[in-house]
């Protein structure tokens, strides 16, 4: 990798630099750097810029234990490694690649689909009633034998009608969620699914052969190889239902997803302010006004550059 | 910022937004991840104040931004798998909290990546002297190097910290 030249003042603080760290210190060499130091504001400002350049990170690295800081010590995966594992990635016998890609064929071909801001609530064939959060696409197969709702992306609540003879499943990237005659709320998230019973219960299952089955107020969350459970009392997932969007003690980062599916441009949410924790009641079909509030009521500053991009920061 | 510029600015999102997020969704399957970076492309170019008339490729410009984020998110990614295994090594009382593991990854992040591409001997001389205080002949001892080797390597690290220091 090709490296940028430094000015020759830069080089002249790095040597120093190496100079005063080599264990070999001495009063005289101390009194030559502080002559550098002090000979013209170049060379202090170059000094500034290497000691900013040692700043805060490593007084906090120091303070781990050495197991951890030894992550810094993997060997490199070259730029060149990393593009071809990114591409690797996507060739993996076509699958992946192609999965990747008709996500976004499948869902502009999926049976339901909601675009940004747009929740729908229908009535299905045999009676039921279903209702799409926005950004979400499902696939409708009923049959003689089931009746079968595809999941791929977004959030949905099912009130499901009585019919003893066809079972009723919801099926997720991870599982399948299984009516025992009820209401529930699906959630497809980026490698996860929640599920909330809302009345009367259902019976979870991976590809694993794991189930779980929950009675209202339960909820979990299915992963690729396991059935978490979640605490009760979160029946107010389902509350974008009604245009709210609830939020008990959660990120900032995780509310700005949640209105995501809402707005058509861009939401950046600095590292900084991602983790501020979050409550109260928001109106989903007004993100404007939920930013706004957000901005008055914590340490934020949320700037809009037209309607395209909007940047959540510390003030 | 004057305002015309900024309105310059969003003609510039609303042309290439939609085609940027596609772009970089071929390279991370996960939305958020996807639009997060998208943002974070326009976000660059916002803070280098660049007048987006001036720019003769706009998707060669916004690809050539987006392939460095993502490349640092994959990079951020494989770090945080590692600590993540290491951390499962150490016994739960020397674990970090919860807010010290936010803050040390982010610390860990911005090293590595300032480190980024240097060869491990070099990384490793450099962190014994700046995390461990270590002399350079203790150093050489334990990298079985002479002293002016550690220098040396001392010198190439420390280029890329001075780089780093530079005022955002």
């Amino acid at each position: 990798m090709s490296r940028r030249a430094l000015d020759p003042v830069a080089e002249e603080a790095i040597a120093w630099m190496v100079r005063l760290r080599s264990g070999h210190d001495d009063a005289k060499q101390q009194a030559h750097f502080q002559t550098w130091l002090s000979q013209s504001p170049a060379n202090a400002a170059a000094w500034e810029q290497l000691q900013r350049g040692l700043g805060r990170h490593y007084e906090v690295a120091r303070r781990a234990p050495g197991v951890l800081r030894d992550t810094l010590l993997q060997p490199e995966a070259g730029r060149r490694d990393v593009l071809r594992g990114m591409v690797g990635l996507g060739l993996l016998g076509g699958g992946l690649w192609l999965g990747g890609r008709s996500e976004s064929g499948r869902t502009l071909l999926a049976d339901l689909r909601t675009g940004t801001g747009e929740r729908r609530n229908l009535s299905l064939r045999d009676g039921s009633r279903l209702m799409l959060n926005a950004d979400s696409a499902v696939d409708c197969d009923f049959s003689a034998e089931r009746r079968l709702l595809r999941l791929y992306r977004g959030a949905l609540v099912v009130q499901v009608a009585a019919d003893p003879g066809r079972p009723f499943i919801v099926r997720s990237d991870q599982g399948d969620i299984r009516a025992l005659g009820t209401r529930f709320l699906v959630e497809q998230l980026a490698g996860s699914t929640r599920v909330v019973v809302l009345e009367h219960a259902v019976r979870t299952s991976l590809p694993t052969g794991e189930t779980r089955d929950l009675t209202e107020g339960q909820a979990v969350m299915l992963y690729p190889q396991r059935i978490e459970p979640l605490p009760s009392g979160q029946a107010y997932r389902a509350d974008w239902i009604d245009g709210r969007l609830s939020i008990i003690d959660e990120s900032l980062a995780t509310l700005i997803d949640a209105l995501r599916p809402y707005r058509s441009g861009f939401i950046r949410v600095s590292p900084q302010v991602r983790d501020l924790r979050v409550q109260g009641v928001f109106p989903l079909d007004d993100s404007d006004r939920t930013l706004a509030a957000l901005a008055e009521t914590l340490p934020i500053r949320v700037k809009h550059y037209g309607p395209w991009l909007t940047l959540i920061e510390a003030p | 910022m004057p305002a015309s510029n900024t309105n310059k600015l969003g003609f510039f999102f609303s042309d290439h937004h939609r085609w940027l997020l596609q772009h970089v969704r071929r390279h991370l399957s996960n939305r958020a991840d996807a639009e997060d970076t998208a943002a974070e492309t326009f976000c660059q170019l916002l803070s280098a104040r660049v007048d987006p008339e001036s720019i003769e490729q706009p998707r060669a410009y916004l690809s050539t931004i987006a392939r460095r984020l993502i490349f640092d998110r994959h990079r951020r990614r494989r770090l945080e798998q590692a600590y993540l295994e290491r951390l499962m090594l150490l016994p739960e009382e020397l674990a970090p909290s919860p807010e010290d593991t936010h803050l040390l990854l982010e610390a860990l992040h911005a090293i590595d990546r300032t480190l980024s591409g240097l060869p491990l001997i070099v990384k490793k001389a450099f962190l014994m002297s700046q995390l461990d205080g270590l002399s350079y002949a203790e150093i050489g001892r334990r990298l079985n190097v002479c002293q002016r080797t550690v220098g040396r390597y001392m010198t190439q690290a420390l280029r890329e910290c001075y780089l780093s220091g530079a005022q955002p």
